[in-house]
């Protein structure tokens, strides 16, 4: 094109045989600077000025045609020379335009995504503390409600001590009231409790008597008392006088008959159970009739189901 | 010879065309493209300033142009400053434009540095 142009001029120059006639200074600097517009930015952002410049360059042309070296032709291509730079410089600042638009765009990205962080830190945060807010909440519900617990395992406690203290006090209580109508004894098989057989039963039978009634009352009183654990065996025992099978069976119906009142005052059946020993395991001689009669005897003994375990696996006792 | 033949040529156009008035407009239209140029600053840019100077100066000749009844040639003269004025005005703009650009884009970077 740039060539194109340059000849263009030169042979109309030439067809109007004004070889003599070249162009004037300015026109050449006009074109130069056409040429310099159509290679810038005008070519992309100002074509309009870019057709202008030509225009006058066209205009100019047309003047050194016409009269080469005139005033006209001088003066039009100094217009050209400043519409192409126009031109020119109207494509920069177009462009100008353009970057101003892109970098303010950056700009408010930019911007945005700063906002855009820090909200989502500020949201991170908020979520942050809301949580560490709900542990201490529910540590503080946790603590509060291990608090209750410890009071009330400590009310429990103190309760339970209570009641243990009261009912060994009312054991304690039973046991000491009992020591007055029967002999209680602590032997290595448990607590012995020994009521004499006269102030019981009838003399030579299983029956008994209705002062053996109060006294059982008192016993049954106490055994009612006991730990869980406890168990009572109700042993009966005759003096030697009479037939051994005798007083096996008689021994044995009369530890039953006790048995048997106890378990209406309300001891429980699993507790107690009764045996004959008969004429077995004298206490006094039975030589004379002090010593018979206490032999005449029921002992209950109140054992801890090892001392029971022991007395059930070895038969003779001291 | 040729030069004298376009002197010739040149001196009839302009008896030719001592009859063509210049309307009043145009020397207005200069005078307001000058005060437009000198509005935006192009007295603060060197180079602007120079085509300011130029664009006044025809200004002042074209007036003497005409003052003496040359008015083809003042036409042209007028179209001279008016081309320089206009080019005041356009590089004055650039500049800014440019200026603008360059404190965005500086702008911008100090965002990113913030951000980092």
């Amino acid at each position: 094109m740039k060539l194109t142009d340059m000849i263009c001029p030169l042979a109309l120059a030439l067809a109007l045989g004004c070889a003599s006639a070249g162009p004037t200074p300015e026109l050449i600097d006009a074109r130069r600077a056409y040429d310099e517009a159509r290679q810038s930015n005008a070519a992309t952002y100002s074509p309009d000025k870019l057709l202008s410049a030509k225009q006058a360059l066209e205009r100019a042309e047309a003047a050194h045609a016409d009269s080469p070296g005139s005033f006209k032709e001088q003066s039009l291509a100094y217009v050209a020379q400043r519409k192409a730079q126009y031109a020119s410089v109207f494509g920069t600042y177009e462009k100008d335009r353009r970057d101003q638009t892109e970098a303010e765009q950056a700009y408010r990205n930019k911007q945005d995504m700063l906002r855009r962080n820090a909200e989502s830190q500020v949201t991170d945060a908020k979520k942050t503390l809301a949580a560490t807010w709900d542990n201490l909440s529910s540590a503080r519900r946790e603590i509060a409600s291990q608090q209750t617990q410890i009071q009330k395992s400590q009310a429990d406690l103190n309760a339970e001590k209570e009641a243990r203290a009261k009912a060994e006090q009312s054991a304690a209580a039973a046991m000491a009231s009992l020591t007055k109508i029967a002999q209680v004894k602590e032997e290595q098989r448990g607590v012995v409790i020994t009521l004499d057989g006269q102030v019981l039963f009838v003399t030579g039978k299983a029956e008994l008597l209705p002062i053996a009634r109060d006294r059982l009352n008192q016993v049954a009183k106490s055994l009612k008392d006991l730990d869980d654990d406890k168990l009572v065996s109700v042993e009966g025992y005759t003096d030697s006088r009479g037939a051994d099978d005798m007083n096996l069976k008689l021994s044995q119906d009369r530890a039953t008959a006790v048995r048997d009142y106890l378990l209406s005052q309300g001891v429980k059946p699993e507790k107690i159970r009764a045996i004959g020993r008969g004429e077995a395991n004298p206490v006094a001689s039975n030589d004379t009739p002090e010593g018979r009669a206490n032999n005449r005897r029921v002992e209950i003994v109140v054992q801890s189901s090892a001392q029971a375990a022991a007395s059930m696996s070895g038969s003779s006792r001291p | 010879m040729m030069r004298l033949t376009a002197s010739i040529l040149f001196t009839t156009c302009m008896i030719a065309c001592a009859s063509s008035s210049l309307p009043p407009a145009k020397v207005a239209d200069t005078q307001s493209s000058i005060s437009a140029a000198a509005a935006v600053g192009a007295d603060q840019n060197p180079q602007a300033a120079l085509h300011l100077k130029m664009a006044r100066d025809q200004l002042s000749e074209a007036q003497s142009l005409i003052d003496s009844g040359k008015n083809d040639e003042a036409r042209l003269v007028l179209e001279r400053a008016d081309a320089d004025a206009e080019v005041a005005l356009m590089i004055t703009r650039e500049a800014q434009a440019s200026d603008g650009v360059k404190k965005t884009q500086a702008d911008v970077d100090a965002l990113q540095n913030q951000n980092q």
